[in-house]
């Protein structure tokens, strides 16, 4: 009993210092310059060393039972340039990092790891280092992975597989990839989104804002080529990639990056935010950068964004019947912008442009004649430098089946002249910009004629009748816009033609129509 | 007649009987009578001097669309003649001569779609009617262009001194 209190007595203080000293940093074991003699440590642990021997490498080993992500600091001393490295347990090296100096502290941030064994490995880059007894601390951080970047990830092979729907955090760090062929070349985060469901769907992509870094975020597909990219925010702001077209099942490719150089942030994470939506033709599926990428235009309406810089969005009208239409289009107006409407044929070749309004404003496609077969609305920002990914665009279309007694364009030469009989009228726009209105009537017997133009706002026109070999036979002009034309005429059988066009070309009306009609007296 | 009778009766059971068939090849079936691929009619014959051309052309993108098309020409409500037959996506010339002054010419395009018999194109998609004087010494060209499918056409006029 007496041996037992005296055991209690001296071997509780032992027990105590001996569990204290468990807890405590890990100290290096000796020589561990070798991964045979690396110095234990575990995940989430301390260890703590000193450079005595500074031309070696100091190994560490740590014993992973889950997976997770996998933290690093040292924390700088006196005369040691710190090269901290990563290596798995076949000793290949994971990653590398030297961003500070001499005195500084290294870091890498979310190492990806899997049950098994990881060494963590500090050099010394300087040559004559003399710091042989202050010791440097290591700390590690073990954290599960969910939701986490898992490093490295810095090439399409390395790839990060993420879900379509969710939210990754990673580090813009380290900002160089010290184990790419050119040791210069920036660290970049790439991440693969497999979706596997089958059908249309649109991607969502935003990056948040990380001080001292303007993200680049592209997208790939698995052959390597980029389909789009955003950078439309600058330094210190996010990106955000809206409406991106995805046919399920594929599988594409995420691209971050820092814009500038060796631009990075230890301290602040980004969060990568992917959103997977059913496509259902209300917004723009994207990529529709081309015409073989056109989106489907099938409902009235269709939204979408302008963006990529340069870039036009485009989409696909087809007309499935054999009949007549007018097809009538509007763009609304962006924030700070000018954007331009065009109709392009079933080949890609233009067949009218619409730039009739001022930054801001919508632009007008009052009718264009359409008849079986596809055609394309394209819409594109004036400059082609801006872009804006926020605030989204709308496009509606109307189609509206032809009848005699409406415009049909395009008239706007002798070629492509609207034919029109006596007794008729015809209602038109004078729209796009430079718009000039051709029609042709044929009399089959001499005849007083009477040619009227009603009068349009902001819109003086003027009427040219032109005998059948185009000879200008009269003119006639509004004195002042909105104010109506008429020409009065006895004129021989034959064929004639009517020109009609505002005597300013940048006059012009999208809202209201004029009338037109030949009356023989 | 009763020595007869069994004599008869074996020359009628042996025309009742099923006779025995040679074996010979069958006959080749019919051969399906091939679309024409020409409308029935004659052609409009070749003028030496003509003072009237008609050129009639179509932009075909799609060689699978590549079908085969006249056009009728009518003088006054009569018809006076026809292009060829041929392919949309070859120009079609017909050569006339017409009797001169101011005639309202009307032009009749058809087509001959992959199912069906000829088609006129409906009267939505016909070229316009119009006046074309025909003097003494000239050539009028008209020139008729489909496009999109015939959904649209340009009818261009121009004029040439006549050979000599």
């Amino acid at each position: 009993m007496t041996a037992m209190k005296l055991s209690t007595r001296f071997l509780a203080p032992l027990a105590a210092a001996a569990l204290f000293a468990a807890c405590g940093p890990a100290r290096e074991s000796g020589s561990n310059f070798t991964y045979q003699q690396a110095s234990a440590l575990k995940p989430g642990g301390v260890g703590v060393g000193t450079m005595r021997e500074s031309k070696q490498p100091h190994w560490w080993r740590l014993d992973v039972k889950t997976d997770g992500v996998l933290s690093a600091k040292v924390g700088g001393i006196r005369d040691v340039d710190f090269v901290l490295s990563a290596y798995d347990a076949d000793r290949r090296e994971l990653l590398r990092v030297h961003e500070a100096t001499v005195g500084g502290d290294e870091q890498f941030i979310g190492l990806g790891v899997s049950p098994g064994t990881y060494y963590i490995v500090l050099t010394d880059t300087k040559a004559d280092s003399n710091n042989p007894t202050q010791e440097y601390r290591l700390e590690t951080k073990f954290e599960p992975s969910h939701g986490r970047e898992r490093q490295p990830n810095s090439s399409a092979l390395s790839a990060q597989a993420i879900e379509a729907d969710g939210t990754v955090r990673g580090w813009y760090w380290p900002t160089r990839n010290l184990l790419s062929d050119d040791p210069n070349s920036d660290y970049e985060h790439w991440f693969s989104v497999d979706v596997q469901k089958t059908g249309l769907f649109l991607l969502n992509v935003d990056v948040s804002e990380v001080p001292k870094v303007d993200p680049i975020l592209e997208v790939y597909d698995t052959n390597g080529y980029k389909l789009q990219t955003a950078d439309s925010g600058g330094v210190g702001e996010g990106e955000s990639l809206r409406d991106f077209g995805v046919r399920g099942p594929g599988k594409f490719l995420l691209r971050l990056r820092s814009k500038y150089k060796g631009a990075g942030n230890s301290d602040v994470p980004f969060d990568l935010m992917t959103e997977l939506l059913p496509y259902q033709g209300r917004t723009a599926f994207k990529p529709n950068y081309q015409r073989s990428d056109a989106t489907p235009f099938e409902l009235d309406t269709i939204t979408d964004t302008i963006g990529p810089a340069g870039a036009a969005d485009w989409f696909k009208v087809t007309i499935s019947t054999d009949a007549k239409f007018l097809l009538r289009a509007e763009v609304s107006g962006v924030p700070a912008m000018e954007l331009v409407l065009s109709l392009k044929d079933a080949y890609g070749n233009d067949l009218v442009a619409v730039d009739n309004a001022g930054k801001e404003q919508p632009q007008v496609m009052t009718g264009w004649g359409v008849t079986k077969g596809d055609y394309y609305l394209v819409v594109s920002e004036k400059t082609g430098k801006k872009v804006d990914a926020r605030d989204a665009f709308t496009l509606t279309k109307k189609l509206i089946p032809w009848q005699t007694g409406l415009e049909w364009e395009p008239n706007d030469s002798t070629a492509t002249v609207q034919a029109i009989k006596p007794g008729e009228s015809v209602d038109g726009y004078f729209a796009p910009k430079g718009d000039q209105d051709w029609y042709e009537f044929n009399l089959y017997q001499k005849a007083a004629v009477e040619l009227d133009l009603t009068g349009v706002i902001n819109v003086a026109p003027e009427m040219t009748l032109f005998d059948q070999e185009y000879k200008e036979l009269a003119t006639a002009a509004a004195a002042k816009s909105g104010d109506p034309v008429q020409i009065t005429r006895e004129l021989d059988r034959g064929t004639y033609d009517v020109r009609l066009k505002p005597s300013d070309p940048a006059q012009n009306n999208v809202r209201d129509k004029y009338s037109f009609r030949v009356i023989v007296k | 007649m009763r020595r007869l009778l069994p004599v008869l009766l074996a020359f009628a059971a042996a025309c009742a009987a099923p006779r025995a068939v040679t074996p010979t090849a069958a006959p080749a079936p019919a051969p399906v009578p091939a679309r024409p691929p020409k409308p029935l009619f004659s052609e409009t014959p070749e003028v030496n001097d003509p003072n009237f051309v008609l050129v009639v052309s179509e932009a075909v993108q799609d060689p699978s669309d590549d079908g085969v098309s006249y056009t009728k020409v009518f003088v006054d409500g009569r018809e006076v003649g026809r292009t060829e037959v041929g392919k949309k996506s070859e120009e079609h010339v017909l050569k006339l001569k017409l009797p001169l002054g101011n005639q309202p010419i009307r032009l009749e395009h058809w087509v001959l779609p992959a199912v069906g018999d000829w088609t006129r194109l409906d009267d939505e998609f016909q070229p316009r009617e119009r006046f074309v004087r025909v003097e003494d010494g000239t050539v009028v060209r008209l020139e008729l262009h489909f496009s999109e499918g015939e959904g649209s056409n340009t009818l261009a006029l121009t004029r040439e001194p006549a050979p000599r």
